[in-house]
């Protein structure tokens, strides 16, 4: 991928986050997770990146590396061209609150003893952002009007509110410090679609509104189309795919991608499709398979797929693949397609 | 709807009530469905809509605090809820299966899958040897057939034959048909290797085939109603989609007829035949799942269609639904949904609208169509 560019908020170049599993009796590391491994990508000013891939291949340890939750093993991490691994402290304080996380539980993101008002103000006088009790409060009464919530409900406590409420409050408590780079971890896979849709909205005018740039975890495919102007598809701790979300969701390159999105059920009964063009389960992240990680279920899988680690290769305008064949070359050589055919 | 023969099963006006410290919650508000023989039916609806209570209340599973104010539970004939408690057993356990969200939990950890199937065949020996007895001679006569039949396999089907009359089974010998059963199952819902799967414990399968031996073990005992509740959200769309196309499979095998509850309108239009759309205990659209996606009528179905994010298209602005499910301890009056409906007018805060059918086979329970 090209260099760093100035409208490049934030880059992540070869970041491996790997959590050990310790035993034995003395207790040493025996093997990895590898939860993150090796990923290289960056986050554009004013962008939603949308991170999508099943349960287990790292989204949200992507995303939690990102805003410094959990700590890489190696990589670089710059936020407006800083690397900020090597910061800790006073130093990083200041990142800290130019990037905020919305989680995708509300229930247990917020804590149930805290009033709404205090919530939304402990993280202004933290990075004092305020200089007193009174601005604070009335940035609070703002705040929460923002979120479509009304002042009244700064001194309620989050038992009062229901899912899609909560989660109006866990982002304006990611707002309260002005950020620029908001994390957003599934923030709607726990509502119901007809408050998703709420939730989704509020997102889109708060970014136009305030110019903020986002990363978007998600395991849906629908709502990443509609929310993302890029998508990365992660699989077992790589992003195999990345580009313009557009095109990768039209014309998927990478064969995960393509199978991932011929799974997807469209809510239309007249374009049944009814493919499970993938057989068994993701690998474990502890050992995964040599050369291409996606061998073992890829159906255009060839001896050379073992043996070669595939690099990002860029197969269409800005647009990345981490796979040794050009997919329509691949298509035509092989004569079984993973594609079953439709019933 | 009127409870024609062909449905295997009918709910009428169905009303349950949870009692709780916070007070009375009216879950289920008279719910009318009827699902017919063969068919899939879809339930669907938001969390809180009572699709889940339905289900149970059909199962015999609710929980102590509930109560069930009112109604008729009919399956295949008979009422589940007048009957009496042995016939209702065995009705149950004749006619209907359930697999349920989160196969983890309904699997017992420290048995084997074999064994878990092995008890539920054992737990009535009377009514499932004609089951087992059916499956092997249906092996047989395969092999008949296909003139493969050994000696020792002639002699061996006889004997079932005149078994199947008679009725009776020792146990030994029906334990060896019943593991031969069990295994010829979980190798139709498409586990590998399902000698090997007999002897395996929960933890050791994937989500996935956690689901599958959930499925393995619903249809040992050929029910006509299969309820399948929420059995692909706990899992993800690669393996849903496996799932779903096994479903399909399935039910063209076994002739059962289906009731998928489920959040997801996209898992309906993929697998049902018609749709019932659920709001704060109460159904308030009834239709064939093409009709339901090209003509919703209530404004509550109408809402949810246009909120659903599409993998396909690109839409402008999500349209919403305003405001939030309602607390039912204290539901709005009359239409439950008028608070939050676009085109509420006078007459709904005022009483219950009916169940009408608006257009052929496609009912609706709202004013704007007459009632």
């Amino acid at each position: 991928m090209s260099g760093v560019q100035s409208s490049e908020l934030l880059r992540m170049e070869d970041v491996f986050t790997w959590f050990p599993i310790k035993g034995g009796i003395l207790g040493r590391t025996q093997a990895y997770v590898k939860a993150v491994d090796g990923v290289t990508l960056s986050v554009r000013r004013g962008e939603t990146l949308g991170i999508v891939g099943e349960s287990g291949c790292g989204k949200t340890t992507l995303a939690r590396t990102v805003v410094r939750l959990a700590e890489p093993i190696k990589g670089r991490l710059l936020f407006d061209g800083t690397d900020i691994l090597k910061l800790k402290g006073g130093r990083l304080k200041p990142f800290r609150r130019k990037m905020q996380m919305v989680f995708q539980d509300p229930y247990a993101s917020l804590d149930p003893r805290q009033n709404v008002r205090s919530a939304l103000t402990e993280p202004m006088h933290i990075h004092g952002i305020v200089s007193g009790k009174n601005e604070a409060d009335k940035r609070a009464a703002e705040l929460i009007r923002i979120v479509g919530l009304n002042p009244d409900h700064l001194s309620r406590f989050p038992h009062e509110f229901s899912g899609g409420q909560r989660q109006r409050i866990a982002v304006a408590r990611a707002l309260a410090v002005n950020p620029e780079f908001l994390v957003l971890d599934e923030p709607t896979s726990s509502l119901d679609v007809s408050v998703q849709a709420q939730i989704l909205n509020l997102l889109r005018d708060l970014q136009k509104e305030l110019g903020l740039t986002y990363l978007f975890i998600s395991h849906n495919l629908a709502v990443v189309r509609q929310m993302c102007s890029r998508t990365g598809v992660m699989y077992l701790g790589r992003v195999v795919e990345i580009g313009p979300t557009e095109s990768l969701f039209e014309r998927p390159r990478h064969p995960y991608t393509e199978a991932l999105l011929s799974s997807v059920p469209l809510p239309d009964p007249t374009k049944r499709r009814l493919l499970a063009p993938l057989e068994g389960d993701v690998p474990s992240p502890i050992t995964i398979p040599s050369g291409c990680r996606f061998r073992t279920r890829c159906g255009y899988a060839t001896d050379k797929c073992a043996e070669v680690f595939p690099p990002a290769t860029e197969v269409a305008p800005d647009q990345f693949a981490e796979c040794l064949y050009d997919i329509d070359f691949a298509k035509k050589t092989k004569r079984e397609l993973p594609v079953s055919s439709v019933q | 709807m009127d409870g024609s023969t062909q449905d295997i099963l009918t709910v009428k006006k169905l009303q349950v009530n949870f009692h709780t410290f916070a007070g009375q919650v009216k879950a289920l508000d008279g719910v009318d469905l009827s699902v017919k023989r063969g068919e899939v039916l879809g339930l669907v609806g938001e969390s809180g809509s009572g699709k889940s209570v339905t289900a149970l209340s059909i199962e015999g599973l609710l929980p102590q605090n509930a109560e069930v104010v009112g109604g008729q539970i009919i399956l295949n004939g008979k009422d589940l809820l007048t009957e009496k408690q042995g016939e209702i057993r065995t009705a149950r356990l004749r006619e209907m299966a359930m697999v349920f969200q989160d196969p983890l939990t309904y699997l017992n950890p420290v048995l084997t899958v074999g064994s878990q199937i092995l008890e539920i065949l054992e737990t009535d020996r009377r009514v499932f040897t004609p089951v087992v007895v059916a499956a092997r001679l249906e092996d047989l006569n395969k092999a008949a057939r296909e003139g493969t039949l050994t000696e020792k396999e002639t002699r061996e089907k006889a004997s079932l034959e005149a078994l199947l009359a008679e009725q009776t089974l020792g146990r030994r010998e029906f334990k060896r048909l019943a593991k031969a059963y069990a295994v010829a199952i979980l190798g139709r819902v498409r586990l590998p290797e399902p000698e090997r799967m007999f002897k395996m414990y929960p933890f050791e399968l994937s989500g996935g085939m956690r689901q599958r031996t959930m499925i393995a073990m619903a249809l040992v005992r050929r029910p006509a109603l299969l309820i399948a509740d929420e059995i692909t959200t706990a899992l993800d769309v690669t393996v849903q989609a496996q799932i779903l196309k096994l479903l399909r499979e399935l039910k063209d095998q076994i002739d059962a007829s289906i009731l998928l509850i489920t959040h997801d309108l996209a898992v309906v239009a993929e697998i049902c035949d018609r749709v019932a759309v659920m709001y704060a205990g109460n159904i308030v659209e009834v239709a064939e799942v093409g009709e339901l996606f090209k003509n919703p009528l209530h404004p509550y179905t109408q809402g949810l269609l246009a909120a659903i994010p599409r993998p396909d298209a690109v839409r402008g602005e999500l349209t919403s639904i305003k405001g939030s499910v309602p607390n039912l301890i204290y539901p709005p009056s009359g239409c439950r949904f008028h608070p939050r409906c676009p085109s509420a007018f006078e007459k709904c805060p005022l009483s219950k609208p009916p169940l009408v059918e608006a257009r052929a086979g496609h009912y609706v329970e709202c004013f704007l169509y007459g009632g």
